[in-house]
């Protein structure tokens, strides 16, 4: 790898750094903490590893983004209470049709049979 | 007798006599019936075992049964939309990091590439497709346990009904059998039985269809939801990235996620580099050395956004440094949801492991409680609104309410909108038109630290807001300059702090290009009262008058190292001294003396070698002919005199009024000169028009003063641009401005003109090319190079000029950052075949087989409309169009032309195995060497229905071509089966074919009346729902 690739690279990640750092911060001013337990956490923040700075941050926004959409999650269980409603409507029905032909044929055998 | 133990009764306990045939026709109905609710046509395979007609004591009501459905939409679904978008990300972007790397070209393309290539979701996800791959099993496993779950809440209600049928049948099977109805003859009995097994039989049928199209119903619910729920995410993630992205860099939105876990791998990279230092062993260093440099970065940036947000600035910071790191811990974990635990076992050694177990368990919570309605889900849907909030609306009035909590925020206007771009560094104070106001808090009690605060607080306004950056100016020393402002209980609004201090800095500041009288007549402008002037304040010529008299006034009063700063020299001339460019920012302050008599006192930096003498030039000089050839725009009848009077440096404009004889010693009249260049402005006062010398001295003086404005609005108006003209530019600008514009609207075509950074003399030439509507477009920076050429602009007319601008906004409007005028012009008058759609995509002119519309292909992650752009698009159009020929021309070979198109427009629902069997015979299944090809296109198919129905097989087959268009041509899996085949790789014979297939499809009127006719049966429900019956009855 050539030093101007080496250069770029840096720079790449200083700016990712930045807005990664921007955006984390953002999420974790957010959060419902006190104000102690936010300091506590940005001290930690240091001695954190990468991937524990990105778990973090996944977690809060995995968060975010499910409230964001969760009238999506509403409209499903609209959706899926109304299936089961109609599945249950039809359901009632086929049984009770069928409940009325059992009762003709054993209403018949006995009107033979008495 | 509960129905359980019937169905022991019927299925076991009692066998059943008579007829063999008829008794295991009736017992496979009823084991069928109470054992296996079979759903043949479902598409996925419920777990039917544990299904069973059993009755439970269960009351749920229906609202229970909503919170329990609510419960597992949320456990089961966000679970599996989590793994898909979660957890895989992770290794997604290690993925593309690692492959970023050994990319070549630039940084830009390096990215592209890796993304591009990369296999995982994520690439995919980032590439604008939306359709991640879900796990098909995953995804129906959830689907079956949220319906199973929801059936034992609600499958109750029929336990009546059912119990009759159950008590029916066993009276029945007992009347029918062999010694039960006592008067029935056997023959009879038989009779009835096989009608009691019909009737079962029908019920079981009848019920299994149910099964299936409820199954079906639920797996599109869910299918639909999970696409949904993605595209959210993305329009969500979309939002929050995009505010903390860099312009122009795009592909950073990317990068933020990548960054971590390159930086994990980097610092691994580290310590082998540190061990192997130690050995003495040579590594790479880059690696570490990245790594180290982003998580400084990215903590850094962290810790800086969440104290300006919370606008704690350095407060605290001591008390918690010192605070025992386990003790942070601790009070960490515990609000994570880890309790109190591990605290006591963690101690410096394992504290890394104790964090990761603290977030773990923090994002298990969130997993678990997120989407439930209650605490949890509440602090979480605060959580959201929250980073809505912090990311739309800053509310100074809350933040003033952090600070000075025990004050009640009054006046202003109370929310304000500031996007976090707006709040970076360096945005013009004009671009905020924020309307707010602050209480001023009773100082004069506050502890020291509160008036620190307090002080921290104006520094964040300052800069977050005002724009202006106080240049060592403490907010406490502004506060006690300006105590009038800064009364216990008054309402400060933003803009008059704003403009306080902006002017307070001006004034006493000196600046760039700046003198020191320029500072005395800033300063005698801004409170002529105090200075001595009585006259009118309205008067502005009046005070300027003043305020240039008094400041010359006072640099003659004034001494340094023991001599007048202005003054007349031997020789005759007048001179002042200069500033060095040592002296920026130093203060200067005009100051009256008992005597009324002014003087300048300089700041304590400012230095002995800072003043320096300042000579007028010697080349104009009194007594001296007048140079003719300089003012060539002069009458030649006024020529011939002699320069009688200098008085150069009259003020800070470094304007220079030159009285001018003839050589019979008749006052002429009088030049006006840019004293720095030596150009002669296009203005002269005429001695001739004048009643008497009194008269000529007023309109001289009228004439300074009218130029000097023009250059104070110009110098305002054009900004950095102007700062490099002359006055004689500045004037023609102003004067061409003022003759188109005229009025008010004369600065603001200044303000255009400047912008455009044209020459003065070259405006005329712009505008008879580009037409009045010039200013427009010079404020667009593509459109302003663009014409910037000489070449260029004289081939436009104002209607061309006009109708390529346009369509440049169209564009931008259209998701465009920047535009080639060049290209555009040149693509639009060769009638280039493509367009862009309302929605942003690239309308290409060939037709698609398989749709017969247009191809259109999603612009994705392109902001630069030029000829790579389009060569880019069209390309992939193309592409596109010659796998789908590829596709077409298979099915055709097979099917026959109208087979295939049959095929094609299908309802995408209908696509099964039976039916295109059904419906093409064998023919179909033969076309393909391998059969995974089949199964994957029916999956594919499948797995992205968008909509119930109204969706063709050829336009979904198109969609996906479309979607997969970066592998597409990369041969991927799916499509290597009808590549292998050779007879169809010679694409460029296709593309022949393709042409004349195109125009037959367009001229075809049979085959676009199927096509309606088609579209118009699959919308009808009934119809379908019909057919099925008839062909259900002609099956039996």
């Amino acid at each position: 790898m050539t030093k101007d690739a080496n250069n770029t690279q840096v720079d790449v990640l200083q700016q990712i750094g930045r807005s990664f750092g921007q955006r984390l911060g953002y999420l974790i001013a957010s959060i419902n903490l006190t104000d102690e337990v936010r300091e506590d956490l940005l001290i930690l923040l240091p001695e954190m590893t990468g991937q524990q700075i990105l778990d973090l941050s996944n977690i809060l926004e995995d968060a975010y983004l499910n409230h964001k959409t969760i009238d999506i999650d509403e409209k499903l269980t609209v959706e899926l209470n109304s299936l089961a409603d109609d599945y249950n409507n039809k359901e009632s029905s086929l049984l009770a049709e069928t409940n009325d032909k059992l009762d003709s044929l054993l209403n018949k055998i006995k009107s033979v049979a008495a | 007798m509960s129905s359980e133990n019937m169905d022991n009764d019927i299925n076991s306990k009692e066998p059943i006599p008579v007829d063999a045939e008829m008794s295991s026709a009736f017992k496979a109905a009823a084991d069928e019936l109470a054992l296996e609710r079979v759903t043949p046509d479902s598409e996925f395979s419920m777990d039917s075992d544990k299904e069973t007609l059993k009755s439970t004591e269960n009351k749920e009501t229906t609202k229970d049964a909503d919170k329990k459905v609510w419960k597992m939409v949320g456990e089961q679904f966000y679970k599996t939309a989590t793994t898909v978008l979660g957890v895989k990300t992770i290794t997604d972007f290690a993925e593309i990091v690692g492959r970023a790397v050994v990319q070549k070209g630039s940084l830009r393309e390096k990215w592209s590439k890796a993304i591009e290539e990369s296999k995982g979701d994520l690439g995919k996800y980032f590439l604008g497709k939306k359709e991640v791959s879900l796990d098909k099993e995953k995804l129906d496993d959830a689907l079956a346990d949220l319906f199973k779950s929801y059936r034992e809440v609600t499958d109750k209600k029929e336990d009546n009904a059912k119990e009759k049928f159950w008590q029916t049948v066993k009276e029945l099977d007992r009347l029918t059998k062999e010694g039960g109805a006592k008067y029935l003859p056997a023959e009879e009995k038989k009779a009835y039985r096989e009608q009691l097994a019909q009737i079962i039989w029908q019920y079981r049928k009848k019920q299994a269809d149910l099964d299936g199209e409820r199954n079906k119903k639920i797996s599109r619910a869910g299918n639909l939801y999970i696409q949904n729920k993605v595209s959210g995410f993305v329009v969500a993630r979309d939002a929050l990235n995009t505010a903390f992205t860099a312009t122009g860099v795009p592909v950073l939105r990317t990068l933020g996620y990548s960054a971590m876990a390159a930086l994990e791998r980097g610092s691994k990279a580290n310590r082998e580099f540190e061990k192997s230092l130690l050995k003495g062993v040579k590594t790479k260093e880059s690696d570490s050395k990245a790594a180290f440099i982003l998580k400084d970065i990215v903590v850094n940036s962290t810790v800086e956004t969440v104290r300006a947000l919370r606008l704690q600035g350095k407060k605290g910071d001591k008390q918690h440094k010192v605070k025992d790191f386990i003790e942070a811990f601790g009070s960490v974990s515990r609000a994570f949801g880890l309790g109190t635990l591990a605290v006591a076992q963690i101690n410096h050694e394992n504290v890394i492991t104790g964090i990761e177990k603290a977030i773990g368990q923090f994002g298990k919570s969130v997993e678990e409680h997120g989407l439930v309605s209650g605490l949890g889900g509440q602090m979480w849907h605060n959580f959201s609104s929250n980073v809505d909030r912090l990311l739309h609306l800053y509310n100074p009035n809350e933040a003033w309410q952090k600070m000075f909590g025990d004050k009640p925020v009054t006046g202003g206007a109370g929310l304000q909108e500031l996007s976090p771009e707006l709040m970076k560094e360096g945005v013009a104070i004009d671009t905020l038109s924020h309307k707010w106001g602050l209480t001023i808090p009773d100082l004069s009690h506050s502890s020291p630290s509160q008036v620190h605060d307090y002080a921290n607080y104006l520094h964040q306004l300052d800069k977050s807001f005002t724009g202006v950056d106080l240049k060592g100016t403490s907010a406490q020393e502004f506060i006690t300059k300006h105590p009038e402002m800064f009364k216990s209980g008054q309402t400060l609004s933003v803009e008059e702090f704003t403009t306080r201090l902006k002017q307070d800095i001006k004034i006493s500041t000196v600046a760039a290009g700046e003198g020191i009288e320029t500072k005395g007549i800033q300063q005698i402008i801004d409170d002529p009262r105090k200075f001595g002037y009585t006259g009118d304040l309205n008067d502005v010529k009046g005070i300027k008058l003043f305020s240039g008299r008094l400041a010359h006034q006072a640099a003659l009063n004034t001494e340094f190292n023991g001599k007048a700063i202005a003054g007349v020299t031997t020789d005759g001339q007048t001179y002042d001294m200069r500033l060095g460019a040592g002296a920026r920012g130093d203060a200067i302050k005009l100051v009256m003396d008992a005597n009324g008599k002014a003087h300048y006192e300089f700041g304590s930096g400012l230095k002995a070698d800072e003043l320096y003498r300042h000579m007028a030039q010697p080349e104009i000089m009194s007594g001296k002919a007048m140079d003719t050839s300089q003012v060539p725009w002069l009458d030649k009848k006024v020529i011939g005199g002699t320069i009688t009077e200098l008085i150069l440096d009259k003020t800070h404009k470094g304007l220079s009024v030159i009285d001018f004889h003839s050589h019979n010693g008749q006052v002429n009249g009088a030049f006006f000169l840019d004293s720095a260049t030596h150009e002669f402005l296009p203005h002269y006062v005429d001695a001739a028009l004048a009643s008497g010398h009194d008269h000529y001295l007023q309109l001289v003086n009228e004439s300074y003063t009218a130029l000097t404005d023009k250059l104070d609005k110009v110098t305002a108006v054009a900004g950095e641009v102007g700062k490099g003209w002359s006055a004689g530019a500045k004037l023609e600008l102003a004067n061409f401005a003022t003759e188109h514009a005229g009025g008010t609207g004369a600065a603001q075509t200044m303000h255009d003109y400047a912008f455009g950074n044209l020459s003065a003399t070259k405006l005329q030439a712009v505008v008879e090319h580009l037409g009045n509507q010039t200013p427009q477009y010079l404020k667009d920076t593509d459109f302003r190079s663009f014409v910037s050429e000489a070449a260029v602009l004289q081939k436009l007319n104002p209607s061309a000029a006009n109708e390529l601008w346009q369509r440049g906004l169209e564009y931008k409007g259209k998701g465009f950052k920047s535009i080639d005028y060049g290209f555009l012009q040149q693509a639009y008058e060769q009638s280039r075949d493509f367009a862009i759609t309302h929605d942003g995509k690239f309308l290409s002119a060939t037709h698609s087989p398989l749709t017969t519309s247009p191809i259109e292909v999603p612009i994705t992650g392109q902001s630069h409309f030029d000829a790579d752009f389009y060569h880019h698009y069209k390309a992939v159009a193309n592409n596109i169009a010659t796998s789908e020929y590829t596709v077409f021309n298979k099915l055709k070979s097979g099917l026959g032309e109208q087979g295939a198109r049959n095929l094609m427009s299908m309802d995408v629902n209908d696509f099964t195995s039976e039916s295109v069997r059904g419906h093409f015979g064998k023919s179909f299944l033969g076309l393909f060497n391998n059969h995974n090809f089949l199964e994957k296109w029916q999956t594919d198919i499948a797995l992205h229905i968008k909509n119930s129905s109204g969706v063709s097989v050829g336009e979904r087959l198109h969609n996906y071509l479309v979607d997969s268009k970066g592998e597409w041509g990369k041969a991927p899996a799916a499509v290597n089966d009808i590549h292998s085949d050779q007879e169809l790789l010679r694409t460029d014979e296709l593309m022949k074919k393709a042409g004349v297939i195109d125009n037959e499809i367009k001229n075809d009127v049979e085959l676009q009346r199927t096509k309606e006719l088609l579209d118009r049966v699959k919308g009808d429900k009934e119809l379908l729902r019909t057919e099925e019956l008839l062909k259900r009855a002609r099956e039996k």
